[in-house]
C-alpha cells in the first residue's frame, strides 16, 4: 500500500522535526478527513498539509489539503501544482506544523532529512532535480514561483514562523500493479473533456494534461466530500463521481477500502464542507 | 531514441516521466524515471533528458509519445 501513514511533524518552538508512522489514520482515507483526524490527535498543530491516497499517482489527483487554525477555528484550502506530489514522493502523507515563532525558518524536506536553515536550496538540494518550494516574498507566500497562497492560510503559516518550505521528492515508490496503473492513466486522460475547465497554456499540475487557467489557483473549498479526501482537483469532480473508477484507482495502488468505509468518511467530511 | 521535438509546447505535466517509470520498472516517483523534465525558471522553459542506459524499447517510446498531451516528443531513428 502506498499510503504509509508516515506523517512529518515540525515544531518551530523547539526547532525539531520528527517523522512518525500513524496507522490509526488509515481509516480516514486522506485529505480533509485525515487533516481533521490529525488536528484531534495533535491539538497543538496549527497548519496541516494533508495528501490523499491518489496524490501524485493518478491524473487530476495531484492536490493537497491545507487545514489551518485561524480566528479560533479550523479552515481548509486546496492547491495542486507540484508541491503536493513532491511531498508524497518524499514519502510523507501529511506535514503537520506547530509552534509560534517570531523567527523566520526555512524548512528543507527530503525523504531522508529535514533541515532548518537560512540558505537551504543551493547547498543541500540542487535545483536541477525535481523539487517544489513555497516562499514568503514579504507580503505573500508564492508556490513554485507562480501560485499565490490566499491571505488566511498565509497568515497561519507565517505565524508559525515559516518563511520557506522546500521539498525534494527524491524517493522511488514501487507500485504493485504498474500495468493496471498505466491503463487507468490512459483511461483518465481520455476523460479530460469532462473537466470543468478548458485546456490552456499554463504550467500544468502534476500528471494533468490541461494546463488550464485555474492551474495556479488555490481553492478555498471543495464541493465533494470524497474529492476532498482523495484529494482530487475540484474541477475534476465529474470524473470522480464515478465510484467504480475511484475503486479501480485505489485497487491499482494497493488500497483495500470498501464501500462502507468510503460512505462513512463521506458522511464524516460532509459536516466540514 | 526519444527526443524532444517540440519541447517548447511542454507545460510540465510530467506524464511522460511518470509513465516511463511505470513502464520500465513499475516504479513511481519523480526521481526513478529514465525520462526527466526540468523547469528552468530563468528562461521559463522546460528541457527533456533521457537516460541513455534506459531499458525502454521502441514500443515503450511510442506509448510515451502517444501519451504526451502536447505532442512534445517524437522518436528519432
Amino acid at each position: 500500500m502506498l499510503k504509509s501513514g508516515r506523517i512529518l511533524f515540525v515544531n518551530t518552538d523547539s526547532v525539531q522535526a520528527e517523522a512518525k508512522i500513524q496507522p490509526e489514520l488509515s481509516d480516514s482515507i486522506g485529505g480533509l478527513a485525515q487533516a481533521v483526524a490529525l488536528s484531534s490527535l495533535y491539538p497543538q498543530a496549527r497548519f496541516i498539509f494533508s495528501l490523499g491516497p491518489l496524490t501524485g499517482f493518478i491524473p487530476f489527483c495531484s492536490f493537497g489539503c491545507g487545514y489551518y487554525f485561524i480566528e479560533s477555528s479550523w479552515q481548509s484550502c486546496y492547491w495542486g501544482g507540484l508541491f503536493p506530489s513532491a511531498l508524497k514522493m518524499a514519502g510523507y502523507d501529511a506535514l503537520v506544523l506547530s509552534g509560534e515563532s517570531s523567527g523566520s525558518f526555512n524548512l528543507g524536506i527530503s525523504s531522508q532529512t529535514v533541515r532548518f536553515g537560512a540558505d537551504l536550496v543551493g547547498d543541500i538540494f540542487p535545483q536541477e532535480r525535481y523539487s517544489s518550494h513555497m516562499t514568503y516574498t514579504g507580503s505573500q507566500f508564492v508556490i513554485d514561483g507562480r501560485m499565490v497562497l490566499s491571505s488566511k492560510p498565509a497568515y497561519a503559516l507565517k505565524k508559525i514562523g515559516i518563511s520557506r518550505i522546500f521539498i525534494q521528492g527524491d524517493a522511488c515508490v514501487p507500485v504493485s500493479d504498474g500495468e493496471e496503473l498505466c491503463l487507468i492513466i490512459e483511461d483518465l486522460l481520455g476523460k479530460t473533456r469532462l473537466l470543468a475547465t478548458l485546456p490552456g497554456q499554463n504550467h500544468s499540475c502534476f500528471l494533468c494534461p490541461a494546463g488550464c487557467e485555474q492551474a495556479d489557483s488555490v481553492f478555498s473549498r471543495h464541493t465533494s466530500p470524497l474529492g476532498s479526501c482523495l484529494v482530487a482537483c475540484p474541477l475534476a469532480q465529474p470524473i470522480f463521481n464515478d465510484n467504480g473508477l475511484v475503486f479501480s484507482c485505489l485497487r491499482a495502488l494497493g488500497y483495500s477500502y470498501n464501500h462502507d468505509q468510503i460512505t462513512r468518511v463521506e458522511k464524516f467530511v460532509s459536516s466540514y464542507l | 531514441m526519444l527526443v524532444a521535438g517540440a519541447i517548447e509546447k511542454c507545460i510540465g505535466c510530467r506524464l511522460c516521466s511518470f509513465y516511463a517509470g511505470l513502464l520500465s520498472q513499475n516504479l513511481a516517483g519523480l526521481n526513478c524515471s529514465c525520462v526527466r523534465i526540468d523547469y528552468h525558471a530563468d528562461v521559463d522553459s522546460f528541457t527533456l533528458a533521457i537516460d541513455p542506459g534506459s531499458s525502454l524499447g521502441k514500443k515503450d517510446f511510442e506509448k510515451i509519445v502517444k501519451l504526451c498531451p502536447r505532442q512534445c516528443l517524437e522518436i528519432a531513428s
